[in-house]
């Protein structure tokens, strides 16, 4: 700021002062001025104005050129209205430099006439043949007096006036020859102003003036020297009031000696007028006679100065214009700039009322009209991202070439990749990196790519060993390109769902069939007991053992259909008594025990740990848990000759500090492939007694704890099962 | 930077005409004359032709007379004490076709029939009164310096310009330093 304000002053000032210095050079020229002793320094000083300005110059078209190859905003029209300006200022100046310079070389050499030249020097020479005359006439005159002053006799010696030369001097009168009186008697007798009566060395013997207080007007000393060698002197002598005078001098003897009587003549008041007039006018004449070609000169000098500075002074006011009208025009650009990179809160200066203010307010009223409509769009894209992010459902969009333009947090999820790696790719490339998912994309491609506006479909995926039912719903969003936003899809994970309405279904089956089968089991049983107690003693012996082979038959079946019809009323619905806090180390330790009696070739082993927390749970319905797992572990051990069971119990603690984690790991065969995928589902078993419930019922038991269990065979042999339990949950909340 | 160097050559072309030796000064004799310390000098002027038309075109030939009392003062740097300016010019008078030598502070005019004996009374300049005695007792000075020179700038403005880097219309004789 502090430098603009000097810069701005700083060029007013050399504005002033080239101006100035023009006006002082021109009146210098114009004629007699007081301004002769400064003439070199008003050249210098518009030598150096000039110079400066041409600097200024300089830099503006270095800039000019900076900003033309950068092709920055207002440049070229600087450069236009820098080329207007030269152009509108140089042919007129030049124009009129050219006439002007024309003009006054002819006005200068039209003061010379030949005429006029002869006519003064015609003048002069009568002016001289006038003088000369009366010269002529004041020698005679002279002469006469000389020769009346050679008649008288000589009275005294001589007066030594040399001192009357110092200006300082005085002159002390001891006595003289001829004397005073005689002297004065004949200069009142003639016309001479002053007479002096001089010896040949100068020395003043008697004087006689008009004005007793002057000092007399000695001969120079040349004058003496040439009487010595001639008779007489007479010459015209401007004096030094400017009065015209003439001095006669001749040689005269006085007492046998030489001696000098000198007298001037002033001219009367109108011969001395004109004679200084015809002098000056004479003397003006051949004064600019002189000067002619060096006036051509300092006026072609001046004019050329003059016309320098007004293209200097063009240009630069050309830079000035261009910068003031560029100026709203540069800021306007890097505003729309700034705008475009997403700088709402750029406004640009509106000052005045001129077009380029009017534009300016527009600017900043539509500048603040877009921060708004952007802020209010970037709050709904927040609000729509948040929704997204919440939703549980995944949401993709895609563009009319099916690239992904945007994927919520629940698809990414879904299809474990990375948010920020699948924005801009295409949906068909997702799936390279992961086989498992080339199915249901190509499924999907397949859709999109046919006409249909909306379609449904389910596919089952299978993600890191899970299997997934996803319910798959795509729409057109519009037809015409005004939106990128071509398509979305909404990927719905189904697998709870489809999961607890088979659940659901099992567990409705299983409770029907417990009703309607445990029912009569025990009047079936109760009979066949009923009939071989009655008739065991009247049947004979053969017919008895049959009765008793038979009806123990019938007991032994009907025993086997009342556990599984209890397995299936524990898998159908079960009552949980109110859930307390549970030391799960005392669970599982009793447990192990009470398998290591009854296996004891098996090693089973708890390895416990004390800082794991409570939680809260119904303790025989996780009794039932660990029993079914552990059973399980040693009926696979003893298949497969196996001696360790190893159980542990371990806090999450820092990793997930609300969690425990369960875990049995046995030497048994392990499970297949085809029945991990579905094995906590009922009716799913590798045994082959089994009835597929047990693992069905510990899932069912897990979940009623709002835990989780995994099931997965061991790096090296056996499988391995980790059921993860809430810490301090009730049961039945939601995670 | 560029402006300096031609400032330089400006002012080294302008010093090597003025140290050009048109006039010379041939003798100086300082005295004490009752009250005053006086000098008298004679030059020798080389009016050449140039001026010489000038002169006889009824241009006004100003000439001046500097001279400075000075003492050493401070590291062999010479102090000024007194400096007495004595200016003269040389004209034609046309209607006598006279020559004038006019003495600017006593105003006296002194007219010549011919230019040679015009300069010779212009070279010759008696009695220059320079300063009191008294003034001589506080000031102590050591050298007088004397200098002769045609005044440009006393020439009419249109011949400023063509004269200012002539040869012929540069007469100075610099500094002539004499010791007292």
């Amino acid at each position: 700021m502090k430098k603009k304000f000097k810069e701005k002053y700083g060029i007013y000032f050399l504005l002033f002062t080239a101006t100035s210095s023009l006006i002082f050079l021109n009146v210098a020229l114009d004629g007699p001025s007081n301004l002769g002793p400064y003439y070199y320094l008003i050249i210098i000083v518009n030598s150096i104005c000039l110079c400066a300005l041409c600097y200024l110059i300089f830099i503006d078209l270095l800039k000019l050129k900076r900003q033309l190859h950068k092709r920055e905003a207002g440049a070229k029209l600087t450069l236009r209205m820098l080329i207007m300006f030269v152009v509108f200022a140089v042919l007129p100046v030049s124009i009129l430099y050219s006439f002007s310079l024309h003009s006054i070389n002819r006005s200068i050499d039209s003061w010379f006439d030949i005429e006029i030249s002869t006519a003064l020097q015609n003048s002069l020479e009568l002016g001289r043949e006038s003088l000369g005359m009366l010269m002529r006439n004041y020698r005679r005159e002279t002469e006469t007096l000389a020769a009346d002053l050679t008649k008288r006799k000589t009275e005294r010696l001589p007066l030594d006036l040399t001192s009357l030369r110092d200006p300082n001097g005085f002159v002390v009168s001891r006595y003289q020859f001829p004397s005073t009186g005689l002297i004065d008697r004949l200069r009142k007798r003639s016309k001479a102003e002053e007479i002096l009566v001089l010896t040949m060395e100068g020395q003043v013997v008697s004087a006689s003036s008009e004005n007793a207080s002057l000092l007399p007007q000695l001969p120079t000393e040349t004058l003496l020297l040439q009487l010595n060698d001639q008779r007489s002197f007479i010459g015209l002598e401007p004096g030094n009031d400017g009065q015209l005078s003439v001095r006669v001098a001749l040689n005269i003897y006085l007492d046998q000696k030489k001696h000098i009587l000198q007298a001037i003549y002033p001219f009367s008041p109108r011969i001395d007028n004109l004679a200084d007039n015809v002098e000056s006018g004479f003397a003006k004449y051949n004064e600019l006679k002189f000067l002619r070609d060096k006036l051509k000169i300092s006026f072609t000098i001046t004019l050329t100065l003059v016309l320098l500075f007004s293209i200097a002074a063009s240009i630069w006011a050309a830079f000035f214009c261009a910068r003031f009208l560029t100026l709203p025009i540069s800021e306007l650009s890097h505003a729309t700039s700034a705008i475009a990179d997403g700088n709402y809160d750029t406004s640009v200066t509106a000052k005045g009322d001129d077009d380029l203010a009017s534009l300016a307010r527009s600017f900043n009223y539509m500048t603040k009209k877009i921060a708004l409509s952007t802020k209010e769009i970037e709050n709904q894209r927040n609000y729509l991202d948040a929704v997204m992010k919440q939703l549980s459902s995944g949401v993709i969009t895609l563009s009319d070439k099916l690239e992904i333009l945007t994927i919520n947090r629940a698809a990414v999820a879904l299809f474990q990749i990375e948010e920020d790696a699948a924005i801009g790719r295409k949906i068909s490339s997702l799936s390279e990196n992961n086989s498992n998912l080339s199915s249901f994309f190509q499924c999907t491609i397949n859709l999109l790519s046919s006409d249909k506006k909306t379609w449904e479909t389910n596919v089952c995926l299978n993600i890191s060993d899970n299997k997934k039912e996803i319910m798959c719903k795509g729409s057109v969003l519009s037809e015409d390109n005004s939106t990128r936003i071509n398509h979305i899809i909404v990927l719905e994970d189904i697998t709870a769902i489809i999961q607890g309405q088979r659940d659901a279904a099992w567990a409705e089956m299983a409770k029907r069939l417990a009703h309607e089968i445990k029912n009569p089991l025990t009047p079936i049983k109760l009979s066949a007991e009923r009939l071989l107690f009655k008739l065991s003693d009247k049947l004979k012996k053969s017919d008895r053992e049959k009765l008793s082979n038979l009806s123990g038959t019938i007991i032994e079946q009907v025993e086997t259909m009342t556990e599984m019809v209890d397995e299936f009323s524990g898998y159908a619905g079960r009552n949980f008594n109110q859930p307390s806090p549970l030391d799960i180390n005392r669970i599982l330790t009793s447990t192990a025990q009470l398998f290591q009696e009854a296996e004891p070739s098996l090693e089973i082993t708890f390895k416990k740990t004390d800082e794991i927390p409570q939680i809260l749970g119904d303790a025989n319905s996780l009794r039932r848990l660990f029993n079914n797992l552990i059973k399980n572990s040693i009926e696979a051990s003893m298949l497969n000759s196996g001696t360790k069971i190893l159980i542990s119990a371990k806090y999450l603690g820092t990793v997930r500090p609300e969690e425990i984690e369960i875990s049995i790991l046995d030497e048994g065969i392990g499970i297949a492939d085809q029945v991990l995928q579905n094995i906590f589902e009922p009716y799913v078993t590798s045994k082959a007694r089994g009835r597929g419930l047990g693992l069905a019922i510990v899932k069912k038991i897990v979940e009623e704890h709002n835990g989780s269990i995994r099931l997965e065979n061991a790096q090296k042999k056996g499988a391995l099962a980790t059921v993860t339990l809430p810490v301090q949950r009730p049961i039945g909340s939601s995670h | 930077m560029k402006i300096i160097a031609l400032t330089v050559s400006f002012f080294s072309l302008y010093m090597s005409q003025s140290l050009a030796e048109k006039v010379q000064i041939l003798d100086l004799k300082i005295f004490y004359d009752a009250q005053f310390l006086v000098v008298s000098t004679k030059a020798n002027l080389d009016l050449n032709e140039s001026i010489v038309e000038a002169l006889d075109s009824n241009i006004l030939i100003p000439f001046r007379i500097d001279v400075k009392l000075t003492r050493n003062g401070f590291f062999g740097f010479r102090r000024k004490t007194q400096l007495k300016r004595f200016n003269f010019t040389l004209a034609k008078y046309a209607l006598g076709d006279q020559y004038v030598v006019t003495d600017q502070q006593s105003r006296t005019t002194i007219s010549f029939s011919t230019l040679e004996k015009a300069k010779q009374h212009l070279e010759n300049r008696q009695r220059l009164v320079i300063t009191e005695k008294k003034s001589l007792v506080i000031q102590k000075p050591t050298e007088v310096a004397i200098r002769w020179r045609l005044m440009r700038s006393g020439l009419p403005i249109p011949m400023l310009l063509p004269t200012l880097f002539s040869s012929q219309w540069n007469l100075d004789t610099g500094w002539n330093i004499y010791r007292i």
